[in-house]
């Protein structure tokens, strides 16, 4: 029952900003894997029965609201399944400290109504439902962000919050102009409809800069640095690996189950691929130069982010349909595999932190002798990032310069090619300073056992999923919901 | 007629909309976008949607300036600078951006009716008699859900940068002086009042939930402003009900529904359940906003609780 993923969340949220101290916790874990259950248990039925679609109240499509999960729902739900669980795993600990102790029930409460709201994002099949969720899951990521309460953090989760807002405006001017248009905000009946001409040419404009915005994608990255690197390292993760992700998800159903193929899309595919280009060279290039750890990380995110960007144009411009599958497939894999090993990065770097008390490269010397599992999530994580097999973003990377390739615009082999060796550079970067021997007693203070295995869990998950790609192709691909007439399904 | 003073609005509309941006000063800036709020809700009214205008009046120009003037009070305490000025290369892109807009409005077929026929059409199977209510609490109950979550977690945020987890130790303004004691006894009730009333009248006119729970919150906003603790005199535990209520209803509906009829959010066919989840939203509307006015920081002028 796709309900419950939105339901159990938001109970939990409730009851983690009601309960105290060990209750808090236990409902929190509870809640987390009820959810992490509940979205396998989905993933599990679409896999076997297909797609599922379910409108809420008895009210059917044009008048009420409608859940839909298909194979794209699927993966993602996975994702923030997984990483969910993960990080409210390590915050039990993490936020056990003296000085998270009274930020604890702020955290519990947002990130359960942040869990919610991702869900139900990944389950939308309305446009003005997807606006509002949109809403809920900026208002929280922001309130998240600006949990650490320092001066930096606060601004920066302003200027997060004002981009979001600003990405949420455009999005929902673009939904005025699809109800103008086709008359309904379901997003597969305005499919269906076949609506074209001006006013879902700037619908289509409208919604992809707002939701660009809200990914980060090159020029519009300029928010994300600072919040995500001034943020709590579980804030991080959860920012990077799941709500990042979020708009991307909302930017794959609009634009291959709402809109339909004209020159526009072309184009504008084009534009997105070439950003999508930019941001790969720039932001790895600007995670080679910095030197606090959180801030190579978040500069890292630009950089994975614009991988993603490049399955518009070989999607769309592409003429054999088994390239244009490759090419889907090897973005999406890209973006849950990017996900999984960005969460154990920042978790990873949130145990440095809690061990030598600062992010600074240069002061976290010798950690692969005070924290060998830490380091050695570390590398498990660069392994995929950087696209080495067997893992995940080999599998990813493997796709997209095969369908690169094959699509012709060999340019954009530059990202995979270029983007993997800048890459390599930064991972090299923090994992040569963990074995440069320090000063006696620079890094002392213990970090909890548990947080160290949860940054673990999600490294090797990042690598496993490597081994699982059929299993993910055929959820891409055999259990999508039916898209538009002019779209590319078989 | 009808057309020069649709002009006017729209032009006094993007008029003051260049003012407050062009603006030096903060606090003209602020009650130039309170000006701003109340022509839109005019044009709101024009637009023959007097839900969206009260509303719009209410909480675009009400609430939203008493904040921003929280936010201000809270800014002169530190030795401000006057604004930046904005650049004016930016009025080239927006006016492009403007044009191409207007431009493609041309183009919405001028008999649009959307979706308002099907509403009409099942307006026989809901309990609710006006349609946007139906809309708004039955036919799409889940966006209302949501947006509650909205406004419940702008609270929580608030608290969560605070650091705080109740109301109850806020600052206070000065205490009003005698004149304005006698105003707010007067307005009170009738603030209160007005607000029962739009909720009422929700079931089968223009009002309801959220505008009835903006006029309450005013009047709670307005008795903080005199000095009074208003909502912070509540125990935690009473307050967190009034702040939850709203969405719990919902959600206690949604597992209901989910296992009772396997249709979440689906309402039972007695109607005091759909006003039961109305008036839940109504009181904790009017709670979140009182409490995102008193958890802001900011008010040089205040003394401890």
């Amino acid at each position: 029952m796709p309900e419950l993923l939105v339901l159990i969340p938001f109970t939990a949220a409730l009851l983690c900003f009601i309960l105290k101290g060990v209750l808090r916790s236990l409902a929190a874990l509870l809640g987390a894997s009820l959810t992490f259950s509940a979205s396998a248990l989905l993933a599990a039925d679409v896999y076997q029965n297909g797609a599922i679609r379910i409108s809420l109240g008895g009210w059917d499509a044009p008048l009420g609201i409608g859940l839909s999960a298909d194979g794209l729902s699927v993966i993602f739900l996975l994702l923030t399944a997984i990483v969910g669980l993960m990080v409210s795993i390590y915050c039990v600990p993490f936020f056990s400290g003296l000085h998270e102790q009274p930020l604890a029930r702020h955290f519990w409460s947002l990130w359960m109504f942040l869990w919610g709201s991702l869900n139900s994002l990944f389950l939308v099949s309305d446009v003005f439902n997807a606006y509002v969720v949109l809403e809920l899951v900026s208002i929280s990521a922001a309130a998240l962000a600006a949990l650490s309460g320092t001066a930096a953090s606060l601004r920066a989760a302003l200027r997060y919050f004002l981009t979001a807002m600003a990405g949420s405006m455009a999005f929902l001017l673009g939904v005025g102009f699809i109800y103008a248009q086709a008359g309904t905000l379901d997003m597969f009946l305005v499919g269906s409809s076949g609506g074209d001409g001006p006013l879902m040419a700037m619908a289509l404009g409208l919604m992809t800069v707002g939701l660009i915005m809200k990914s980060a994608l090159f020029p519009f990255h300029f928010w994300l640095p600072p919040a995500h690197g001034e943020a709590k390292a579980p804030v991080s993760a959860i920012l990077s690996a799941l709500v990042m992700k979020g708009s991307f998800f909302l930017l794959l159903r609009i634009w291959f189950n709402v809109f339909q193929d004209s020159s526009l899309t072309v184009h504008a595919a084009s534009v997105l691929g070439f950003l999508g280009l930019f941001a790969v060279i720039w932001g790895s290039y600007q995670a080679i130069i910095q030197s606090r750890l959180k801030l190579i990380i978040a500069y890292s995110s630009i950089g994975q982010m614009g991988y993603l960007f490049l399955l518009f144009p070989l999607v769309l411009t592409t003429v054999d349909a088994a390239w244009k599958i490759e090419a889907w497939t090897a973005c999406v894999f890209q973006a849950v595999s990017h996900g999984l090993a960005k969460a154990s990065l920042f978790l990873a770097a949130g145990n440095l932190i809690q061990a030598s008390g600062t992010d600074n490269l240069r002061s976290m010397r010798n950690i692969a002798g005070s924290l060998p599992m830490t380091t050695f999530t570390l590398a498990l994580a660069g392994i995929s990032l950087m696209g080495l097999p067997p893992s995940g973003g080999f599998v990813a990377k493997w796709m997209l310069l095969q369908s690169i390739l094959a699509s012709g615009q060999w340019w954009l082999a530059a990202a995979p090619i270029l983007g993997g060796l800048l890459t390599a550079g930064y991972i090299f970067k923090i994992l040569s300073q963990a074995f440069v021997p320090g000063a006696e007693g620079a890094c002392c203070k213990p970090v909890c056992f548990v947080m160290e295995k949860a940054a673990l869990v999600l490294a090797i998950f990042s690598i496993l999923i490597g081994f699982r790609a059929e299993e993910v192709i055929f959820l891409l691909t055999d259990r999508i919901c039916a898209a538009n007439p002019g779209g590319f399904w078989p | 007629m009808n057309l020069a003073f649709d002009l006017l609005v729209g032009l006094s509309l993007v008029w003051v909309a260049w003012r407050i941006v062009g603006s030096r000063d903060h606090f003209q800036a602020v009650v130039l976008f309170i000006t701003f709020g109340l022509i839109l809700s005019l044009a709101w009214t024009r637009l023959q949607s007097p839900d969206i205008a009260i509303a719009e009046a209410a909480v675009g120009a009400g609430l939203a300036g008493v904040l921003f003037m929280d936010a201000l009070g809270g800014l002169s305490s530190s030795p401000g600078s006057p604004r930046p000025a904005v650049p004016l290369t930016l009025l080239f892109p927006c006016l492009i951006l403007a044009s191409i807009m207007a431009i493609a409005v041309l183009f919405v077929p001028e008999d649009f009716l959307g979706l308002i026929p099907v509403v009409h059409g099942a307006l026989t199977d809901t309990s609710l008699e006006y349609p946007v209510t139906a809309v708004l609490l039955d036919f799409r109950a889940y966006d209302t859900w949501l947006e509650l979550g909205v406004l419940l977690v702008a609270v929580l945020g608030v608290m969560g940068i605070r650091r705080i987890g109740s109301i109850s130790g806020s600052r206070l303004p000065a205490p009003a002086d005698p004149v304005g004691r006698w105003i707010i006894r007067i307005l009170l009730p009738i603030m209160v009042l007005i607000g029962g009333y739009l909720l009422w009248l929700g079931a089968f006119a223009p009002g309801g939930a959220f505008q009835g729970g903006v006029v309450l919150a005013a009047a709670g906003v307005m008795l903080w402003q005199a000095g009074h603790p208003s909502l912070g005199l509540l125990p935690r535990l009473w307050w967190i009900v009034l702040l939850f209520c709203g969405f719990l209803s919902f959600l206690i509906l949604a597992f209901w529904s989910l296992f009772h009829s396997g249709r979440m959010l689906a309402h039972p066919e007695n109607k005091l359940w759909i006003l039961g989840v109305e008036y839940a939203a109504t009181i904790s509307i009017a709670t979140c906003l009182i409490s995102l006015v008193l958890a802001s920081p900011g008010r040089c002028r205040v003394r401890d609780n």
